[in-house]
């Protein structure tokens, strides 16, 4: 960073200003979760969305990610693309359930034609476990 | 985080080749201890070939002979009752030995020789940089891989015996398997040394590849754009980007396993686990499928970090012993860069086990296909490299050329596991173990030993023998398709990958002799490395003096320093005139290449 | 033998070593607690009996907002110290340095006080419930970088103080650097505060 010291001495007021819509907007998620004037899926957007707006300010102004160089950019929207897939393939591929719902006879032929006891498979136990708690869970919804 | 102050005084002994922060003696280390491993995690496998070739229940029907019989009771006498109660080798000590096989051969072997060796040792030269950019990180990241790898080896210590629930780790087995065992402080059992190294080893890529990222976008010498920059280069820079993004969610999901295994937490466990006929006293409401995703967020691009630096290996090797650019050398890079990113998004193609449903399982299939065709473009360029070349056929010129078959072998077994339909029948059958070797084993160490061979003068000073170098090859070449090839077709008669007796089940005994096709092929292998090994000491010494700085006439940056390169690398601060792969260029008649730091003439 | 861009940015990228070496450090993080925010989404869905927030899982809240506002200051007061090294007033700046330690060291106090009201007063502890198990690893996690932040503080304002006699630049270089770090990990707790307290 190139700045003169007098842009600095600018910069100094944005920083308080900053720190005062952090504040605000803390006390706002706490008293929007207070209120349950939202429920279920409602609140937690809101919640999270103050809180991107938080994350935001604190990395476009203290992180001065607002005027950053081009490579830096480069680096995080990489990583911003690789975060989607990590935060929704794994739900996406546990909600995918029309398989699952028409899946209990097949699973039943799979659990008593799988070989017990002198196969030595990590895999298999455990997925065989998993396919069955998922199926519980899917019908419970 | 760097060294500022020029200091010419002598750092001693210790800082100069035990504690050193310069980045060649870093990746001799790196390049050596992976060696070590890689030859440990071999032998673990030779003891495992015996077990299938000649499990002991079948050795009425199916005899080893006898001085193979002799050598291993001697063994058994050896290791102890414990592991090999009458000469038997236990079900337990076989699960661990393929724990340790692939654990070892992946994150303490491949990884760290070729991204921590040979990227640590040659990057910097080939752009022409004195160090890397943060030369204490960088010893900080070999000093972690060690505490890791000598965690890791704890495990064989353990009471209780070594980590045993698959390279892969997945929970409930690997929660509830080795509880730990009175007397004894509850983090000291076999599998939960296995996380605390995998955590180790985690960190010391992470920190590696913050280095090797920064080292490579700001400290190329003048001149050297990024496609100027050899392909290796690339290929670590992609590598990097890989093991920086995709390593944290295992680190994630190790901190996991290990609260789950001393917390006593459930995250993977499900409510209602039953273990033994007794239901598991844990709070429940875990997924195990939480592990496999995080695992294999990691495992997939990590495919590509086995791979990458080794075809970047094999492109320098091609260009400089076809004496031709390569041919589409931005095709490569490009395809390189894609591949990268698509190999985060294709991991659950691991995981069409586990009840996948249909539309999920589509959407991975398809990316699973897309990912092939970038890899088939990085092949074919290598091939059509080759058209017309007078090809210098050296040691490293035979294991590069040997490469592309055998990744494309082990590349195209591949496709049918992509696919979800095919896939459910191969799945946890030796095809798999085929399919995968193929990639690694003559793939990438394959890559690796080219990229020794071609190095070696660099590093030494002299060359290693072509004599013992082409038995090494060939040996080596005949022996590794030996022992790989008769597993696909054991995978397709239903042979099971983590099975620990092949002749229990009556439907594949007809494959046995696969089995044992596979196991002389694997010995034969061990055979094969005399050679090397006694190539690579002895060459040290006897090797015969390389005359220039340059012995293969190579056109890149790390041949223009002084043989072996000093601290600091450059005599001279490196100026790059051209692109990476000027050979046999018309408008130089004389000379046959035209190094990228040779001024160019004034006319 | 020098580095080169140690301390001067590189004339194409006009970054020093340093602070890309950060931004991809921090590129990491993200990935690591990433993965964490991953397991937390997936546990939470798959678990209808899920503890809420507010109160109805027992963690304090009044607790964890004044945490909250620590940290959000601690964050100021780190970009404060950073502009007043800029303008060459490097007693201002260990002032808010120790400022920002003192906030730290505060956080970590709070949190001291709610584990233990958690664990000796309800009896919570991580195998009670999956919630409570992310809730201690995540929060454990972050604490941890915290304490690692205020060590990394604590060198610059004692040992690694003489840096900037020697070499200004190089020192504004570092305080840059760990005030990155220091400001993403706030950034984490701002999501780790309703995901855990309030939802």
């Amino acid at each position: 960073m190139a700045d003169s010291p007098e842009e600095i001495r600018k910069h100094l007021k944005v920083y308080w200003l900053i720190f005062g819509a952090l504040l605000v907007m803390t006390g706002l998620t706490v008293m929007a979760a207070g209120l349950h004037f939202l429920t279920g899926a409602a609140a937690i957007a809101l919640g999270l969305a103050i809180a991107t707006v938080k994350g935001t300010l604190v990395g476009a102004f203290f992180m001065h990610l607002a005027g950053e160089k081009k490579i830096i950019y480069f680096v995080l929207i990489l990583t911003a693309v690789l975060f989607v897939p990590l935060m929704l393939l794994p739900i996406l591929t546990v909600n995918d359930t029309p398989y699952r719902d028409i899946a209990p006879p097949t699973k039943m032929i799979y659990a008593e034609g799988h070989g017990e006891g002198h196969d030595s498979g990590a895999a298999e136990g455990a997925t065989h476990d998993d396919t069955e708690s998922e199926g519980e869970q899917t019908g419970e919804h | 985080m760097s060294q500022g102050h020029n200091d010419h005084h002598d750092p001693g002994w210790i800082r100069k080749y035990v504690f050193s922060v310069d980045h060649k003696v870093i990746g001799i280390q790196y390049s050596v201890t992976a060696l070590l491993f890689l030859f440990f995690g071999f032998t673990l496998i030779m003891l495992m070939r015996f077990q299938l070739a000649y499990p002991a229940a079948a050795w009425d029907t199916n005899p080893p002979p006898g001085f193979l019989k002799a050598l291993w009771g001697g063994f058994g006498n050896w290791i102890g009752r414990g592991l090999m109660p009458e000469g038997v080798m236990a079900p337990e000590f076989y699960n661990s030995l393929g724990v340790m096989h692939g654990t070892i051969m992946i994150f303490l072997g491949v990884v760290p020789l070729s991204v921590g060796g040979f990227g640590n040792y040659v990057m910097p030269l080939q752009i022409g940089a004195p160090d890397m950019a943060f030369p204490k990180i960088n010893m900080m990241s070999y000093w972690v891989y060690f505490i890791g790898g000598v965690v890791m080896l704890a495990s064989f210590f353990c009471p209780g015996g070594v980590a045993n629930s698959g390279w892969t780790a997945y929970p409930p087995l690997s929660v509830v398997s080795q509880p730990a065992i009175e007397g004894f402080p509850f983090w000291f059992t076999g599998q939960t040394m296995w996380i605390l190294g995998m955590v180790f080893l985690i960190t010391s890529s992470l920190l590696g590849s913050i280095n090797f990222i920064v080292t490579i976008i700001q400290m190329r010498a003048p001149g050297l754009s990024l496609f100027r920059m050899p392909v290796f280069v690339w290929a670590q820079l992609v590598t990097s980007f890989l093991l920086l993004l995709a390593f944290p969610p295992l680190e994630a999901a190790a901190v996991l396993q290990l609260m789950d295994r001393v917390a006593g937490t459930s995250f993977f466990l499900p409510s209602g686990l039953v273990v033994s006929g007794e239901a598991v006293a844990v709070s429940g409401g875990g997924n195990p499928l939480l592990w496999q995703h995080l695992f294999w967020f990691l495992a997939h691009p990590e495919v590509y970090v086995l791979i990458l630096p080794g075809i970047g290996i094999v492109a320098e090797i091609i260009a400089c012993n076809t004496r031709k650019p390569l041919w589409g050398f931005r095709t490569m890079v490009y395809s390189m860069m894609f591949l990268g990113f698509m190999s985060f998004i294709v991991w659950a193609h691991h995981m069409y086990m586990t009840g996948m449903g249909t539309t999920i399982s589509a959407f991975f299939q398809m990316t699973t296909m897309i990912i092939s065709v970038p890899s088939v473009i990085i092949l074919t360029c290598l091939l059509l490299s080759l058209w017309g070349a007078s090809i210098r056929f050296n040691t490293p010129m035979l294991f590069a050329l040997s490469f592309l078959p055998m990744f494309a072998i082990g590349g195209l077994t591949g496709l049918p596991l992509g696919l979800a339909t095919s896939d459910i029948y191969l799945h946890d059958t030796y095809y798999v173990i085929g399919h995968f070797h193929y990639v690694v084993a003559p793939g990438t160490i394959f890559a690796m030993f080219a990229g020794i061979y071609h190095w070696y003068p660099k590093a030494t000073g002299r060359q290693l023998s072509e004599l013992f170098g082409k038995m090494h090859f060939w040996g080596s070449f005949i022996a590794i398709n030996l022992t790989f090839m008769p597993m696909f077709f054991a995978g397709m008669a239903g042979m099971l990958r983590r099975g620990y007796d092949p002749t229990y089940y009556e439907y594949i005994q007809s494959v046995q002799s696969m089995n044992v096709m596979s196991s002389w092929g694997a010995w034969l292998l061990g055979l094969a490395q005399i050679p090397f090994i006694i190539n690579f000491f002895a060459s040290i010494f006897a090797g015969k003096k390389v005359e220039s700085d340059n012995p293969w006439q190579a056109t890149t940056l790390e041949w223009a320093t002084p043989t072996p390169p000093p601290h600091g690398n450059f005599v001279t601060e490196p100026r790059v005139y051209r692109d990476a792969y000027e050979y046999s260029n018309p408008e130089r008649p004389d000379d046959d290449f035209w190094p990228q730091f040779v001024e160019p003439e004034k006319s | 033998m020098e580095i080169p861009y140690s301390v001067k940015p590189h004339p194409v990228t006009g970054l020093a070593n340093a602070k890309l070496g950060i931004w991809t450090f921090l590129a990491s993080e993200v990935m690591l607690f990433g993965g964490f925010f991953s397991a937390y989404i997936l546990l939470r869905t798959g678990d209808p009996d899920w503890p809420r927030g507010l109160a109805n899982n027992g963690l304090d809240v009044k607790l964890a907002t004044f945490n909250t506002v620590l940290l959000i200051a601690s964050s100021v007061t780190v970009v404060m110290a950073w502009a007043a090294l800029k303008m060459n007033d490097f007693a201002k700046c260990k002032k808010y340095l120790w400022a920002t330690v003192a906030l730290a060291a505060g956080f970590l106090v709070v949190k001291f006080f709610e584990y233990k009201a958690e664990i000796v007063g309800h009896g919570i502890y991580p195998s009670t419930h999956n919630f409570y198990g992310i809730y201690f690893t995540m929060t454990g996690l972050h604490g941890l970088h915290i304490l690692g932040g205020i060590a990394v503080f604590v060198y610059f304002l004692t040992f690694g103080a003489s840096m900037w006699k020697d070499e200004p630049e190089r020192y504004s270089g570092r305080i840059e650097c760990v005030g990155l770090y220091w400001h993403f990990v706030d950034i984490v707790w701002i999501f780790l505060f309703p995901a855990l307290y309030l939802l």
